[in-house]
């Protein structure tokens, strides 16, 4: 084992020994989970099977154990009996690290092990109890006696039963990971090709376009190459690459290309965190920071203001200075104010996660800042202050934005590098590879919607600005009387659904269908905060897809933890078919209200995808056809099949989202909840998940989305509600709601146009979809047709504005 | 999506808060000292009494004070019972006072350390723990996987607070009433909650790694106060000490007649 395994096992065998004996504690504590689990029976296991494969970094596990039965017993009330327990853990593990250490894995070992370290420890114990009295001497045979039954069975048992090969196979495969947010298929799926068959197809791309600078450079990388510890695939695979000075370097490419593995080798941190091997050259000059793609998993602190003071106080400002300069870096990502500066990290929005973590990361002074596809995360005003706050506070920085959305990466970048199973397979000044029908494709990037609609339009050229795309259709066409005239469904559908007569001025067809989710008055408030949702008032019929739209904190997530039953209304009613939701329980309404919240995917535990996706019916004992409709529910989603059989904890983040909405579904619900299901995700995985929905719209179900980005929306949902402080402010069709007459009102809270709607008011039409501007620049110029309030149903109509 | 979790730390502005952590910290080991040395029933009021006005001084919530001492309640009954055995089965009902009486040290010791650690560590946030072990000289790594184990701990119960949500929408009831079915459930929780803090694991590590930790505490020399607290800390186990091995009488009644 080499140095860096070691320094690598040792951090990991200390945050998995120790996190999991607190995880169990927790279980503990929770009111809501009132059970007494003692840890250990399962810590031990873990520990040993973080220690077995690794040789004997046994101070670093025990270490990790003191360090959770300490925190454990402070947190719980320091207990007598444990008083040496501490101790006792140490030599406990000590001991079993060396009866099982640098060995193969055996189930006679682990229980001989095992069993060593639960005498010791209950011995250690029991002593403890003589030296504080050494009367005690009844209590001390008890209490050795019933620790060593309880830890020596259980562990005995455990291994036995063969949970901890189980475990032990599952975690290191794992301990090969990566930061969340990296994607990496598990061998047993589609393995990821050395060098994409079209790669060679673009280097012409890449010799033409060649790094946008000349220096000096910031980071330089030559031949750079990396493997995971578990995997023979490089991650990385001759990388060449040099980034200047300053510059704002747009990084792209499919799940699993290697982006934040070349994110970690520039700032130093393989193989030291990761493990595995590394070999070429890569330089930085200056220091490093990251902001990764998991908003709450970076932040180390309590509360907002310590996350960013810490870095500055580790620097060597005083406290004072610290909080000073810590204060005015969270004014300037506007978590200002001393509500939030004060409050719990955890209890922050996922946004507002993702800019304390960059004020944090600024703290640092880096002079190379990696933003790891964080901005998806982000509604439009957020993004507008990230982009200002990049401007302002990473001036002069080289900025590395990793990212699949096309409109950010042509806002605020100049180049772009294309990186494919670890290989640099694009780098040149951005046009170059957008307009690359083959360079999209290996980047799993969408076309820009300037392009698609001049493509669709017939125009030459290759537009990525609005101005670009206005300037080319005002050079195609007479002059438009700017009316605002547009074709849009007229009717307010949306998603190109022309109504029952295809002409776009009739009905929906769920017009007149009695409502299935009638959300009535609803209020609710957080204990000791403002209140979170205010009379909101909603109904989805069946075959409706209905947005609630709004910017982060809105009340968006409050809403879908309300309509799956997780939170009771203080006031007001949500039904689904007339019945309460507060009357049943939550695990009996999922059967008829599928509800996905963010971070679903967190849950998949199961060894296959195919029994992750049956789990939610054997929980409820509905064992029929089971294989059936987990391919139904498979299909639906558009998860590849060979994915069955992997193991979804392994799988790319992409296609664990799409694991858990195909175990939400798989139930065959009337009512689905979805809350931000696209945000995060690259262009081919939303369009799957747009294709669910539209295939569930067509099966009748009623379908409620909440997002951040009206993007994604646009092409599929039929009514908007939109939330602003946990009120409704507007609400009705699509193309009423998101119409370009209502961009002030929209900015104003927060929201914007989809970038249809945008490049329509930069040529004087109305649109919300591609189509919409499509048909709206193709047709005869015609006068706008604004549909009349009564022409949808009583949940759309009035359009209501507050 | 935000999740509520109990934090004991409570972030006030208190004489408690803005005393060194490695006071703190030290403290905290001497009362573990403390608990050992002390001879008698007497003696082990101190670590009770410091409890208190340490509770009283830090605000600390008194439903954690009274939640975490009604959970060792069972625990006392269990001492009680076994040290009294003979006379509970004899139907000595004098006698089982009589052990309960034996037994009030122990009880009396629990009760001080769950006062004091309780009130400290609602005084003392993770960054003070890391920076105060740092402080009292503890290996920069070591001083890290505290506090880190004490961050984690709340990351830890958010993300369980929220698993269980999501597993009950998949059909996990987690209801008590059923207490096979309930750990069966918990089980089912407490896996992807391992794998979810695997996972976590080295991206904080690398967070950690690019931010910088436990280098320098800063802590500078302790003030008047702080060392007046440990003077009188020391104080207290140098006499139960003595009282229990050396010259002074083993209860402060006798040394007061």
């Amino acid at each position: 084992m080499d140095e860096s395994d070691s320094a690598r096992t040792t951090i990991v065998a200390v945050l998995c020994a120790t996190i999991f004996f607190l995880a169990l504690t927790i279980l503990e504590a929770v009111p809501e989970i009132p059970v007494d689990i003692d840890a250990k029976p399962f810590f031990i296991p873990v520990a040993l099977a973080v220690l077995v494969p690794r040789g004997k970094p046994v101070f670093a596990v025990a270490v990790g154990a003191m360090g959770g039965e300490f925190m454990r017993d402070m947190l719980e009330g320091y207990e007598i009996d444990d008083a040496l327990g501490a101790v006792g853990y140490l030599a406990a593990f000590t001991l079993a690290g060396y009866v099982a250490g640098d060995r193969p894995l055996s189930r006679v070992r682990l229980v001989v092990a095992t069993l060593l370290a639960a005498v010791v420890h209950a011995v250690v114990e029991a002593s403890s109890l003589l030296l504080f009295d050494s009367e005690l001497v009844s209590i001390a045979v008890w209490s050795a006696v019933g620790n060593t039954i309880g830890d020596g069975v259980l562990l005995g048992v455990l291994p036995v039963l063969g949970l901890v090969p189980v475990l032990y196979g599952r975690i290191e495969r794992y301990l090969g990971f990566e930061p969340r947010g990296t994607d990496r298929y598990g061998d047993r799926v589609a393995p990821v090709p050395r060098a994409h068959p079209a790669a060679e197809r673009v280097t012409a791309v890449r010799a033409a376009g060649g790094p946008a600078a000349d220096g000096p450079w910031a980071v330089t990388a030559t031949g750079l190459t990396f493997h995971y510890p578990t995997s023979d695939v490089p991650a990385l695979d001759a990388v060449d690459l040099r980034l200047a000075e300053g510059e704002v370097v747009g990084l792209a490419g499919p799940p699993g290309a290697g982006k934040t593995t070349l994110a970690m080798a520039l700032a130093g941190l393989l193989p030291d965190v990761t493990g595995g091997r590394v070999s070429g050259e890569v330089r930085a000059e200056g220091g490093v920071g990251i902001v990764f793609d998991d908003p709450g998993g970076q932040l180390t602190q309590l509360r907002a203001i310590s996350e960013v003071a810490e870095p500055l106080r580790t620097r060597g400002a005083r406290p004072q200075e610290a909080e000073r300069e810590a204060r005015r870096l969270l004014e300037a990502v506007g978590l200002g104010g001393e509500d939030l500066t004060r409050r719990w990290v955890w209890e922050l929005a996922e946004g507002q996660q993702v800019l304390l973590a960059l004020a944090a990361t600024l703290a640092t002074r880096p002079r190379i800042l990696v933003l790891d596809a964080v901005v998806g995360h982000l509604d439009g005003e957020h993004r507008e202050r990230l982009m200002r706050v990049l401007r302002e506070e990473a001036a002069g920085a080289t900025v590395v934005l990793v990212e699949q959305d096309v409109a950010l990466l042509a806002e605020a970048t100049r180049r772009l590098v294309v990186l494919s199973a670890g290989r640099v397979v694009a780098d040149g000044t951005l046009s170059d590879p957008l307009v690359d029908d083959r360079v999209r494709e290996l980047a799993d990037l969408a076309a820009p919607v300037e392009l698609t609609a001049a493509r669709e339009l017939g125009l030459a050229g290759s537009p990525l600005t609005s101005q670009d795309f206005a300037d080319l259709v005002r050079g195609h066409r007479p002059a438009r009387d700017g009316d605002g005239s547009g074709s849009g469904d007229g009717n307010g559908n949306g998603n190109g659904r022309r109504g029952a007569d295809g002409s776009g001025r009739g009905e929906p067809p769920w017009a007149h269908d009695a409502p299935r989710v009638r959300v009535r008055g609803l209020d609710f408030s957080y204990p000791d905060r403002s209140p979170a949702l205010r009379g909101v008032d909603l109904e989805v019929r069946p075959g409706e897809v209905h947005a609630v739209v709004g910017r982060t904190g809105a009340g968006k997530s409050t809403l879908v933890r309300v309509l799956g039953g997780l939170l009771e209304p203080v006031a007001g009613s949500v039904a689904v078919d007339d019945q309460d939701v507060t009357s049943v329980h939550p695990a009996d309404l999922a059967l008829r209200v599928a509800t996905v919240p963010q971070g679903a995917d967190q849950a998949l535990s199961r060894r296959r995808v195919r029994d992750e996706i049956a789990f939610s019916l054997r929980e409820r004992g509905r064992t029929e056809a089971v294989a059936e409709r987990v391919e139904a529910a498979r299909r639906l989603v558009g998860l590849p099949e060979d994915v069955l059989d992997a193991d979804p904890v392994l799988l790319p983040r992409a296609h664990r989202r799409l694991v858990a909405l195909a175990a939400a579904l798989v139930v065959e619900p009337s009512v689905v909840v979805l809350d931000a299901p696209f945000t995060g995700l690259g262009p081919g995985t939303a369009a799957r998940v747009r294709a669910a929905v539209a295939e569930l719209r067509a099966r009748g179900a009623a379908v409620l989305i909440t997002e951040h980005d009206v993007e994604a929306l646009a092409e599929v949902v039929d009514t908007v509600t939109l939330l602003h402080h946990g009120a409704v402010v507007v609400q009705g069709p699509l193309r009423e709601v998101l119409r370009s007459d209502r961009r002030e009102l929209l900015t104003s809270r927060r929201l914007d146009l989809p970038r249809a709607g945008v490049l329509g008011e930069a040529v004087g039409v109305r649109a919300c979809t591609v189509a919409d501007l499509v048909d709206a620049l193709s047709a005869p110029s015609t006068s706008s047709t604004v549909p009349a309030a009564t022409a949808v149903p009583a949940s759309t109509a009035p359009s209501r504005e507050a | 999506m935000s999740a509520r979790v109990p934090v004991l730390y409570t972030g006030r502005d208190t004489v408690v808060n803005r005393r060194d952590p490695r006071v703190k910290l030290l403290v905290l080991a001497l009362l573990f000292v403390f608990v050992f040395v002390a001879p008698s029933t007497q003696w082990m009021l101190v670590p009770v009494v410091a409890g208190l006005v340490t509770a009283l001084l830090a605000r600390t919530p008194w439903r954690w004070l009274l939640v975490l001492w009604g959970i060792h309640v069972p625990t006392f009954t269990a001492l009680i019972v076994i040290g009294g055995w003979d006379s509970l089965t004899a139907g000595d009902l004098g006698g089982l006072v009589t052990a309960a009486g034996a037994e009030a040290r122990l009880v009396l010791a629990w009760t001080g350390t769950i006062l004091l650690s309780v009130s400290v560590f609602s005084a003392l946030d993770p960054d003070d723990t890391a920076r105060g072990l740092r402080g009292l000289g503890l290996p920069a790594v070591v001083s890290f996987a505290v506090g880190l184990c004490y961050r984690l701990l709340y990351t830890t119960l958010t993300e369980a607070v929220q698993l269980t949500e999501h597993m009950r929408l998949r059909g996990v009831r987690l209801q008590a009433r059923r207490p096979l079915r309930f750990v069966r459930d918990a089980l089912q929780v407490s896996l992807p909650l391992l794998f979810g803090v695997v996972r976590r694991g080295p991206l904080l590590m690398a967070t950690m790694r690019l931010r910088g930790f436990a280098g320098d505490p800063q802590l500078g020399r302790p003030g008047v106060a702080d060392v007046a607290v440990v003077v009188v800390a020391l104080a207290l186990v140098t006499g139960a000490a003595l009282a229990r091995w050396g010259p002074l009488p083993a209860t402060p009644i006798a040394l007061g007649g």
